[in-house]
């Protein structure tokens, strides 16, 4: 089912025309064709301003467009009055509001206005949504809490949870992960795809790039020369327009990793890395290249070869003072036209000091002490 | 999906205890009341008020008490009472409006608005004999009390547009301080070309006091302050709403436009009446819905109406009756008592409170 639809649509602002001068709307993004259908996720998706909240605010009735036609389900959005459109589009804002002695509760609770069920307090039923929206971003045992008081994290899942006792078909988040820490940002993301699936259309907007890559079901990318790309994230890696859209001239997006690089610096070294430690394999090859060193045979072969053969049972059993103990594997080291392989426990801050004599003297390194 | 029978208790509680509250705090405006009756150069025993006020007064009652009570001290009574419940909601709107704790009549220059538009009805009805608040009549003082709410208007639309414009809460009170000045100015050259009976009443006017108000004049008053409680509306949840901001509001169906104009002409009328009535009135537009707050630890405008208005009228009673405690019954000027008495329970109210807890 189709909850929102765009067509030839033109955000921006209208000219003010003020001191006579010509009249000339600042236009953001034209001619686009959008679509939200029910049971989806879509991630709006480009770097810091781009236009994304322009368009967010747009589509959710907040702002006027230029031209062309939005339709919330069925109906333009401009035949909507506030409470009709609220009845059918719960909006997360990045606005921030002092709530004063509101606590969470009354804040979810404010989801509940539109509804017939809430008069001048919630009833029986409004208290009943809320209690479980709090429990669906898991914050139940916040309501009594004062709204003031919490962190940037529960604030959002509470907004999120004010969201989601509008009980909407369509819901539209702009910038819901920006002012949060990593973990939260995922559990927002989570908690976004949890609600698509079970029937919501979710349309958010950011500038995670990884999340929204690993997320959504679909990515409207802002690339500032083409206007909106749209189309299933892993398609927009591999067509290229996930780089195209965020590549600086200091970081380009690795289409192989899924993550942003830094262009390595010369001297070139390369550096073999094997082992059957797939975790301790993972954050050997991360060391490798945060050393800007690479992976692949240089033309004279390796510079080094590392195997990483797993942890060694000491540390497995220090569990409880792991701060006192860093964590140490079997590492073969070895270095070509020297000595053979060295196997013994390294920490990876040991491998590290090796990997680092070997990018400073060309492959000629001791194996140190 | 069951309710937590934990939080069921905790939200009874807090609505009873809130309740209590309000109905302790109207008790006690109803005590002040009948005291402020009973003090004065005259000082009459508050047991004997309610019998000279409901009428049966015996005849060994001192019958110039029921002539003072009822010419003089009733009208102040009532006048303190309904202006200070009025200031009080007028600030409580505005705060409300501006999202803004130090928002208030006077500290927006909507006093000084009001002070305009009751200096230009004094001006051109100036009769050479008329004091500024003397010998008006009915009409007279219908045409002050528009005129002030309109000044009051006036002002607050321009503040308004002004602050679309500019966001934040520095750059908002410095337009308040500027338009106050702009409006003081012309009101100093109304004065200017005034007569000197005329200046020195106005210097009097600009003390405050409840006692300007004969009894005939109380249904404008009156009047005029339930016009202005009416304009707010049946639905105080819609207040509630401009916590999340005007686009957090508008996002869950409020139509922001509607609630802001409500406002606007609400605070107006109210501010205006109360300052061509009474003088502009510092102090209780600010202090009063921030104790109201404090006192009954919510934001909720269906506790903080009823709450602002009477601890607005609690904090004018008592104003009020200290201004009549001086010996030699010199009634003291109502402004600098309500600032010395209510200035150090107001901060104590906040010091009180959660240092982390919210600011408005």
């Amino acid at each position: 089912m189709t909850l929102l639809e765009a067509k030839s649509l033109e955000v921006g602002y209208a000219s003010t025309g003020r001191g006579g001068r010509a009249r000339e709307n600042r236009v953001v993004f034209s001619d686009l064709d959008l679509l939200v259908p029910d049971d989806r996720f879509i991630v709006l998706l480009g770097p810091n301003g781009s236009g994304k909240s322009t368009l967010i605010r747009s589509l959710s009735g907040m702002q006027p467009f230029l031209s062309g036609s939005i339709e919330i389900l069925g109906r333009p959005i401009a035949d909507l009055d506030a409470r009709e459109r609220a009845l059918r589009l719960a909006l997360v804002l990045t606005e921030r509001f002092d709530a004063g002695w509101f606590d969470v509760f009354d804040i979810v609770a404010f989801g509940r206005f539109p509804h017939e069920t809430f008069g001048e307090a919630p009833g029986p039923e409004d208290r009943g949504i809320v209690r479980e929206s709090l429990a669906a971003v898991g914050m139940a045992d916040f309501e009594k809490r004062l709204f003031a008081e919490l962190s940037d994290g529960e604030r959002q899942k509470v907004l999120i949870a004010k969201a989601l006792a509008q009980a909407t078909p369509l819901l539209v988040l702009d910038e819901p992960t920006a002012f949060l820490d990593a973990p939260a940002r995922s559990e927002v993301f989570h908690l976004l795809r949890k609600q698509a699936r079970s029937g919501k259309g979710v349309l958010m907007s950011t500038h995670e790039v990884d999340l929204a890559l690993r997320e959504a079901d679909e990515v409207w990318l802002v690339d500032r020369r083409r206007g909106l790309v749209v189309g299933p994230p892993e398609e927009l890696v591999l067509s290229g327009a996930i780089g195209a859209a965020f590549d600086g001239p200091d970081l380009s997006f690795d289409a192989m990793s899924g993550r942003f690089v830094a262009p390595t610096a010369a001297p070139h070294r390369s550096v073999a890395v094997s082992g059957d430690d797939a975790v301790g394999l993972a954050w050997t090859v991360r060391l490798v290249e945060r050393l800007g060193m690479s992976l692949d045979e240089g033309p004279q072969g390796y510079d080094a070869e590392l195997r990483v053969e797993g942890r060694s049972g000491s540390s497995a059993r220090a569990g409880n003072d792991a701060k006192a103990m860093p964590e140490r594997r079997f590492v073969w080291i070895a270095v070509p036209g020297t000595a053979g392989p060295q196997r013994r426990l390294f920490t990876l801050a040991e491998v590290e000091d090796f990997l680092r004599d070997v990018a400073s003297s060309g492959g000629t390194s001791s194996l140190g002490p | 999906m069951g309710l937590s029978p934990v939080a069921r208790a905790g939200d009874d509680r807090g609505r009873a205890s809130r309740r209590a509250l309000l109905a302790g705090l109207a008790a006690l405006c109803v005590l002040l009341f009948a005291l402020d009756l009973a003090v004065g150069s005259v000082r009459i025993p508050p047991l004997r008020i309610p019998a000279l006020l409901f009428g049966s007064s015996s005849v060994a009652d001192n019958p110039a008490w029921s002539t003072i009570v009822g010419i003089f001290r009733l009208p102040k009574a009532i006048t303190a009472l309904v202006g200070g419940a009025s200031l009080a909601v007028s600030g409580l709107m505005l705060q409300t409006l501006f999202r803004n704790p130090l928002a208030g009549p006077d500290s927006l220059g909507i006093g000084a608005g009001a002070s305009v538009g009751a200096g230009i009805v004094v001006i051109l009805s100036g009769g050479a004999g008329s004091a500024f608040l003397g010998q008006l009549g009915f009409a007279g003082y219908s045409a002050l009390a528009l005129a002030s709410a309109l000044g009051a208007g006036l002002v607050l639309a321009l503040i308004l547009a002004i602050s679309r414009r500019l966001a934040g809460t520095t750059s908002l009170l410095i337009t308040g301080i500027l338009v106050g000045y702009f409006a003081g100015s012309i009101l100093s050259l109304l004065i200017f070309f005034a007569s000197p009976q005329k200046i020195q009443v106005y210097l009097g006017w600009t003390y405050g006091s409840f006692a300007g108000v004969t009894m005939s004049r109380i249904p404008v008053l009156v009047g005029g302050c339930v016009l202005g409680f009416a304009l707010l509306g049946p639905s105080p949840k819609a207040f509630d709403a401009l916590v999340l901001g005007d686009r957090g509001a508008e996002s869950i169906g409020m139509d922001v436009r509607r609630v802001r104009r409500r406002i606007i002409a609400s605070a107006a009328v109210l501010a205006g009446v109360v300052t061509a009535f009474c003088g502009p009135i510092a102090f209780l537009g600010i202090a009063a819905p921030q104790g109201a707050r404090r006192l009954f630890r919510s934001s909720a405008h269906r506790v903080l109406l009823p709450g602002s208005a009477l601890l607005g009228g609690f904090f004018a009673l008592v104003a009020d009756i200290l201004s009549q405690a001086a010996p030699g019954g010199i009634a003291l000027p109502i402004n600098p008592l309500l600032a010395l008495l209510g200035a150090p329970i107001i901060l104590s109210i906040v010091l009180r409170s959660r240092p982390t807890g919210p600011d408005s």
